[in-house]
């Protein structure tokens, strides 16, 4: 396959799955772990494109663009980590080297789109004084278009581009810094769960992050077990706080209706 | 009555249309509108619809609903099929204030998205992530079938579920939640079976290796992982982990930073030679 042809897959693959998890309900399509493998199909090996995918979705679980906040674009960095991976024949190792710091590089390209595109703000606004439905649409659709196809551009000139150079790069790497890397790619996972944490933390319910790791660490359980075992708590808990807060509200009740009796025993007989 | 039977089949056909334009909410996200285009065009059947025969109504309806709006999609239809019940009254009440619209709107992005975010980005998407991951470490082709599946369905339920909601209960159902900590509830199960998924990923996906070692003279050695090991299995991830958590959480500290600082850990510590 020649180059042009795979970086023409690559931004294709990149376009459908980045723009399409924007068009289509943020379906997550451009998690690693679903652009990673079709990366793989397209370029012709599959099986390192769900490994790859699989650990890269580790290293950026916690890449949560929330409110619109952008710091990494996971699926910028899998993309082209997983293409030069197989590209260059380097492995798991050039793509574990080089897939943060694209993904980086592309939080801050999401960054620009974000700016470019604001320049359309005015438009709407005046279609809208207008009444111009139908130019509301057209633009919600072309900016749309417009900013994916950007990144889609982006994604085809750096495989045709990068190819060479980061074979190059990752292969005059001295062999700690590669190590480094490699250990990186062990310990970065840590960052992301930390931001992860930050979302559902709460000191009252630590001790369940610490029986999750435990599980794991200790009873050597699969993540599915894990999350079996996640579930049947979050239920019991659940239903046990239901009845708490049902006695509570039922209390509640009964004291500010103590005038009226007679709604009081139609709440008991019912 | 007939005529109120034949009201609520065209708002039914008018929310299914909702449903389905608020999948391209944030098509266009950009930092001047976010979701605010899409919100217009999500609501847009109601409005074409309701206002058909006032065009000067109607581009006041469109001005008020093209601006800055921004929650969680899965359940910021809530918000949308809410708007549009509201879009509707206004039509039919002369004493309606519309401007009570946006205000509602703004008043709901908040606690939508706090909550939204939390259960799908947090907890969904990481539980959906740890299965997969799984498959994918095998090379199983069913890793990115799983993944999306796991994540989508309950995602595309709750979005249909909640456009329901939204057009039918108003915001009152909303505040009744809130006030009878129904919401808190909710939140607190999710969180639990996020905690208890985060743990177990964290011992399986931050992984750390000491190469360390002294010779204490004849055939002793100390193994500096073996040492960490009978500490606790697990203690470097778990407290690096625990570290971040502090940094993001209490010293505000930029994730892009941290991720930056941890690769420069990772390679002092390859330099070093104890990893």
């Amino acid at each position: 396959m020649s180059t042009v042809t795979a970086a023409l897959l690559c931004a294709l693959a990149y376009f459908i799955c980045f723009g399409g998890n924007w068009l289509i309900g943020q379906n997550m399509a451009d998690q690693p772990i679903v652009i990673g493998p079709l990366i793989g199909f397209l370029l012709g090996d599959l099986h390192t494109g769900l490994v790859l995918g699989a650990s890269l979705q580790a290293l950026f679980i916690g890449a949560v663009n929330v409110g619109g906040a952008v710091s990494l674009n996971p699926s910028f960095g899998t993309t082209l980590a997983i293409a030069f991976a197989i590209l260059s024949g380097g492995g798991s190792k050039v793509a574990l080297a080089i897939a943060v710091p694209l993904g980086l590089l592309g939080g801050l390209l999401e960054v620009g789109t974000n700016i470019l595109c604001a320049f359309f703000g005015d438009a709407w606004d005046k279609a809208a004084a207008e009444g111009n439905g139908k130019k509301i649409i057209s633009l919600h659709y072309g900016v749309w278009f417009l900013k994916y196809f950007i990144f889609a551009v982006v994604i085809f000139a750096a495989v045709i581009a990068g190819k060479e150079p980061v074979t190059l790069f990752v292969n005059s790497l001295p062999d700690a810094i590669q190590n480094g890397l490699a250990v990186c790619g062990g310990l970065l996972p840590a960052v992301g769960f930390a931001m992860l944490l930050k979302m559902v933390w709460s000191n009252k319910l630590a001790v369940f992050y610490l029986l999750g790791f435990v599980l794991v660490a200790y009873l050597e359980l699969p993540l599915i077990a894990v999350a079996a075992v996640g579930v049947v708590l979050a239920v019991i808990t659940g239903l046990y706080d239901k009845q708490l807060l049902d006695i509570s509200n039922h209390s509640n009740r009964m004291t500010t209706k103590t005038e009226t009796p007679l709604s009081e025993e139609e709440d008991f007989l019912s | 009555m007939s005529k109120e039977q034949s009201m609520s089949t065209i708002d039914k056909k008018l929310l299914k249309s909702l449903f389905f334009r608020s999948f391209t909410v944030f098509a266009p996200f950009n930092y001047a509108k976010q979701g605010g285009s899409g919100f217009c065009y999500s609501i847009m059947p109601f409005i074409n619809h309701y206002y058909k025969n006032d065009s000067e109504k109607k581009t006041e309806a469109l001005t008020r609903n093209i601006v800055w709006y921004n929650a969680t999609q899965n359940v910021g239809t809530f918000i949308m099929a809410l708007v549009a019940s509201m879009e509707k009254e206004n039509s039919q009440k002369e004493d309606f204030n519309p401007d009570a619209i946006n205000a509602m709107k703004a008043s709901l992005m908040g606690p939508f998205s706090g909550i939204g975010d939390t259960l799908f980005w947090g907890i969904l998407r990481v539980v959906a992530a740890g299965i997969a991951m799984t498959f994918g470490a095998q090379g199983s082709i069913l890793a990115p079938f799983i993944f999306l599946i796991v994540y989508n369905v309950p995602s595309i339920a709750c979005r249909w579920y909640l456009t329901k909601l939204g057009f039918s209960v108003g915001s009152k159902y909303i505040e009744e939640m809130y006030a009878s900590g129904l919401i808190n509830v909710l939140t607190k199960a999710a969180s639990t079976l996020g905690l208890i998924m985060l743990g177990g990923m964290t011992s399986s996906l931050v992984t750390f290796k000491s190469t360390l070692k002294f010779n204490l003279g004849g055939d002793q050695q100390l193994v500096l992982q073996d040492i960490l090991d009978s500490i606790f299995k697990g203690l470097v991830p778990i407290s690096l982990t625990l570290i971040c958590f502090y940094l993001l959480s209490k010293k505000k500290v930029n994730f892009t930073v941290l991720i930056v600082a941890v690769i420069v850990l990772g390679i002092l510590l390859s330099l070093l030679h104890i990893a």
